[in-house]
């Protein structure tokens, strides 16, 4: 479970996070929606431990992640906006740069990607659903079992579109938490709780568990 | 060192090579165009005034004497065989040896004080000429004929001093026969140690190098300046989502840097080994072909057993490997300056364009203003220049004020991204 309490976040004067607070459970597809530039992106950020709020908590499994950068790290895995890639590198060698193997990556992430054509062609050579599926497979080498996704089906094709949801559904069913933020109607109705982000306030909007 | 540190260090050095191949086009171009440069500017150099009249300074000692000894030299001076070749002015012993060192003067021969008491007593005395080691074609047959001089005096002399020394020291009846070898012994005392009377100072504005190894070092600088361009691959914005990731998994601002330092020092001390093996070889070539070039280190490269780069001194390779860190870190401050790379680049090209106009590239720096002079001696790029020299010399002079140097710079880059980090949280800590 991540619990999150009165996180705030500001750039410069503009503050971009105001008290914001979250929880979500195991099997629980969270998706956070507003309009750009609303702080969505921010948030995750912080959910991900790469920025620290100004003040708050986040408990993850019950362990205050903000005193503890390897809470993180062993937790939450993390897909950006923008594909976290090397595109002078091969997919092989992206997905070792989180894993911090050498040699193959393990068995079940290229088959559960379908990684095993693609291993050593370069990123820059990959189409934009390849790239994607590699970003996820890369957030996900050490088995967290929370994600964060940050729009994770912009810009996709809906083929692609449908082997992500698939992949969030199956995640979710072995006991995993997706915490998103989308402007996807689809993922949005698959979500068991919708918050919406405006003005640096989230409110939640929807919650099937109540 | 953890699994993803070692991870982000292998790589690293796969996207640089990576990078590397990429550009491969680019720089050969570079390469090529350096490289016609650098054979355009040592013959030009080389050739430039070959029919000028030379330049030479005399210094006469500074006292009555020296009006007698100026109407001997007034007299040569107008001799046609002098005139046709030499202009001769008066200077002083300091602003003769600067002149010859800054270029402006061809020539210089320095009279000592008791030269015109010597000459009346019958007492050798030396006299200094100043010829620059890289010297026009008329300075080199001014030299010449100095030489013949010489040798035309040095030989009357021993001749002199055999038979005076043979009748007032050996006072001894000799036979005939004997006196052909006696004298003839005496003789080659004489001539060898008349050798000592005349002595020879070379000064150069290239300091103790060739024209070839000056160009050709810093050939070899330019094409390494310019691969900070290529390095900038390594520091593209893509890579600042993954930066913030990597903070995660124990690779902070710190580390990365270290890692990329340390990458592109190894890539640049392989690729200057490289570039030097290949320049080593251009300049054999010169030497075999048609080119008017004679120099010592060709000499040298001609010779099969003896092995121009001299590779086995470790002091070398320490030298060197400094070299290589100072130019990764001078990379790497340069292009970590803002979060946008094409700035960053623009700011390495500008940087590279200055150090190579001001650090004594195209001119040597003993033609700039001391201004400019005064400025490039702050840049690195001189003493990387002095650092890619020592390929070719047999023996390691100034090593140490060498590393010492480089190792200062080196230094003073480390305090400017310790100030630029220290900034920069003090930014965060503010927003």
């Amino acid at each position: 479970m991540i619990e999150v309490k009165n996180i705030a976040r500001s750039y410069g004067k503009r503050q971009v996070l105001k008290d914001v607070s979250l929880t979500a459970k195991p099997k629980e597809q969270v998706a956070i929606i507003g309009r750009n530039g609303c702080g969505k992106s921010t948030l995750l950020q912080v959910l991900a431990g790469i920025e620290k709020p100004l003040k708050g908590e986040i408990s993850i499994f019950s362990q205050n992640a903000l005193k503890n950068n390897k809470v993180f790290r062993d937790f939450v895995g993390y897909l950006p906006q923008e594909n976290p890639l090397i595109d002078e590198l091969s997919v092989k060698d992206n997905i070792n740069m989180w894993s911090g193997r050498f040699g193959k990556p393990e068995k079940w992430l290229v088959d559960e990607f379908a990684l095993e054509d693609m291993l050593n062609k370069k990123v820059a050579t990959l189409s934009g659903g390849m790239k994607r599926r590699t970003a996820i497979a890369c957030s996900l080498v050490l088995r967290p079992p929370i994600l964060i996704m940050d729009e994770p089906t912009a810009a996709l094709d809906i083929y692609f579109k449908q082997e992500i949801r698939e992949f969030c559904k199956t995640f979710r069913e072995n006991n995993g938490i997706i915490i998103m933020a989308t402007h996807d109607e689809l993922e949005i109705e698959e979500s068991s709780k919708v918050y919406v982000m405006e003005n640096g306030v989230l409110t939640l909007l929807r919650d099937d568990n109540e | 060192m953890n699994k993803h540190t070692l991870q982000f260090l292998y790589l690293e050095f796969k996207r640089s090579f990576v990078i590397l191949l990429h550009s491969f086009l680019a720089f050969l171009v570079l390469m090529f165009l350096v490289v016609v440069a650098f054979i355009g500017v040592t013959f030009a150099a080389k050739s430039a005034e070959n029919y000028a009249k030379i330049h030479v300074g005399v210094v006469l000692p500074p006292d009555n004497q020296s009006r007698s000894l100026k109407l001997m030299t007034s007299m040569i001076e107008n001799r046609e065989s002098t005139s046709k070749i030499a202009k001769i002015s008066y200077l002083g012993q300091e602003e003769a040896y600067e002149k010859i060192r800054d270029g402006s003067l061809d020539a210089a021969i320095i009279i000592g004080d008791t030269f015109v008491n010597d000459v009346m007593t019958g007492i050798n005395t030396p006299a200094i000429v100043l010829i620059p080691e890289e010297s026009i074609l008329n300075v080199d047959v001014f030299h010449e004929l100095i030489d013949d001089g010489v040798s035309l005096i040095k030989t009357g002399e021993s001749a002199i001093y055999s038979v005076t020394e043979c009748s007032f020291v050996k006072p001894m009846i000799v036979e005939r026969y004997q006196m052909e070898n006696f004298l003839t012994q005496l003789y080659l005392q004489k001539a060898i140690s008349l050798e000592t009377m005349y002595k020879r100072n070379k000064i150069t504005a290239f300091g103790n190098t060739s024209i070839q190894i000056y160009y050709a070092s810093i050939a070899i600088c330019i094409l390494i300046s310019f691969l900070g361009i290529i390095f900038s691959g390594l520091y593209n914005e893509q890579n600042k989502v993954i930066a913030k990731k990597l903070k995660l998994y124990g690779l902070g601002e710190i580390k990365i840097a270290a890692i990329r330092v340390f990458v592109i020092s190894v890539i640049v001390l392989i690729l200057f080994l490289l570039f030097s093996f290949g320049m080593d070889a251009l300049i054999k070539c010169m030497g075999k072909g048609d080119f008017p070039v004679e120099t010592d280190i060709l000499e040298k490269a001609l010779d099969e057993k003896d092995t121009v780069m001299y590779l086995k001194n470790p002091a070398k390779w320490g030298i060197w490997i400094i070299m290589s860190v100072s130019i990764a870190v001078f990379f790497h401050t340069i292009l970590s300056i803002s979060g946008n790379v094409w700035t960053n680049v623009m700011i390495l090209i500008q940087s590279v364009f200055y150090m190579i106009l001001c650090g004594g590239s195209i001119f040597p720096s003993a033609f700039l203003p001391k201004a400019l002079d005064s400025i490039s001696t702050l840049l690195p790029f001189g003493y990387w220049r002095s650092a890619v020299a020592i390929l070719w010399e047999k023996k390691l002079e100034n090593g140490m004020e060498l590393a010492l140097k480089l190792s200062f710079f080196i230094f003073a880059m480390v305090i400017i991204l310790i100030l630029r980090q220290f900034l920069s949280l003090y930014q965060r800590r503010k927003d």
